[in-house]
């Protein structure tokens, strides 16, 4: 039986359409197209045994596949709010790094997400987030504040969550109640864009802890993609 | 997606980055929800088959979108 895994492919406008044959042709799918400017993204399922086929014929058009288990996701990035308190860095980092492993993701500030004591969800937050596949949490550095305030962040979303904090992994997974489908600690209040390498490793953690629907376990993003596609 | 982006011919004109946007169990489309949920609900999938059939067709609260969410087979015992 044929294998189908979610790809990538990045490259010009310039006879794109020619991939999109090649990969109706050998009976994969496109799941989204995105043409910006002169560049062409498709998301797209490809049977396993012919990528390197793909790969042959992109190459005089310099295109680049690239392996993307969240193809075919949207994917909430959820942060107590936007503003400069919470450092958007974070949540804008996470939510980049997580469209380049296929997902669509939307930054989802709260409205009332200030204050261990006070947080709250409401009504049409809620909504939102239920009508997305998985639920990214950017919370902060303290222990103390993701214990007494995730509750309440948390309250009636049934989508699987995705819990990040400066704490780690163990004790983010002590503090929550009940439990969630994932957590990645060591990423709290980061005051500028995530750029060293243990950072980028934790981009790297967080898109194997989403949980990838069409590759059981989730694929390892280390080493699918050139270190020069990584932000400078 | 196909489908709604060949027999809805508005979707190409929107602004939106991703005006169809492929979810797990579903799709969003990125147009109100009053004007275009019947339109939605009639398209033709294959052989009198229509989304209505196989889908439910919501008000997204995200804007004034529309949500289509794909019905289990064993509720709706079509197999396209």
């Amino acid at each position: 039986m044929t294998t189908l895994v979610p790809v990538t492919y990045k490259g010009g406008v310039y006879r794109h359409d020619e991939i999109m044959d090649l990969i109706d042709d050998l009976g994969g799918y496109i799941v989204q197209k995105h043409v910006m400017a002169q560049d062409v993204v498709l998301q797209s399922f490809v049977p396993r045994d012919d990528i390197d086929l793909i790969r042959t014929v992109v190459k005089p058009l310099a295109g680049d596949v690239i392996e993307a288990p969240l193809v075919g996701t949207e994917i909430a990035v959820v942060s107590p709010s936007l503003e400069i308190h919470h450092l958007p860095h974070t949540a804008c980092d996470i939510a980049e790094y997580l469209r380049r492993s296929g997902a669509k993701t939307n930054m989802i500030g709260l409205a009332r997400g200030f204050g261990k004591r006070i947080a709250n969800l409401n009504d049409e937050e809620r909504d939102v987030i239920n009508e997305h596949d998985l639920a990214v949490y950017v919370l902060g550095n303290f222990e103390e504040c993701i214990e007494h305030k995730f509750p309440a962040l948390r309250r009636g979303i049934q989508v699987p969550i995705v819990v990040t904090g400066a704490p780690d992994r163990e004790t983010l997974a002590r503090i929550v109640d009940p439990p969630v489908e994932g957590y990645v600690g060591g990423v709290g209040r980061i005051m500028h864009r995530f750029k060293r390498p243990e950072e980028l490793a934790k981009l790297d953690e967080l898109g194997t802890r989403s949980p990838a629907p069409w590759t059981p376990g989730g694929t390892p993003l280390h080493g699918t993609r050139s270190p020069s596609s990584r932000p400078a | 997606m196909a489908i709604v982006e060949e027999q809805i011919p508005e979707v190409t004109m929107l602004t939106h980055p991703t005006p169809v946007t492929a979810q797990m169990e579903g799709l969003r489309v990125k147009l109100p929800y009053d004007l275009y949920a019947d339109d939605v609900r009639s398209l033709d999938v294959t052989g009198g088959v229509t989304v209505g059939d196989i889908a439910d067709v919501l008000p997204s609260r995200m804007r004034n979108y529309i949500l289509i969410r794909i019905k289990p087979f064993s509720e709706t015992r079509i197999l396209v």
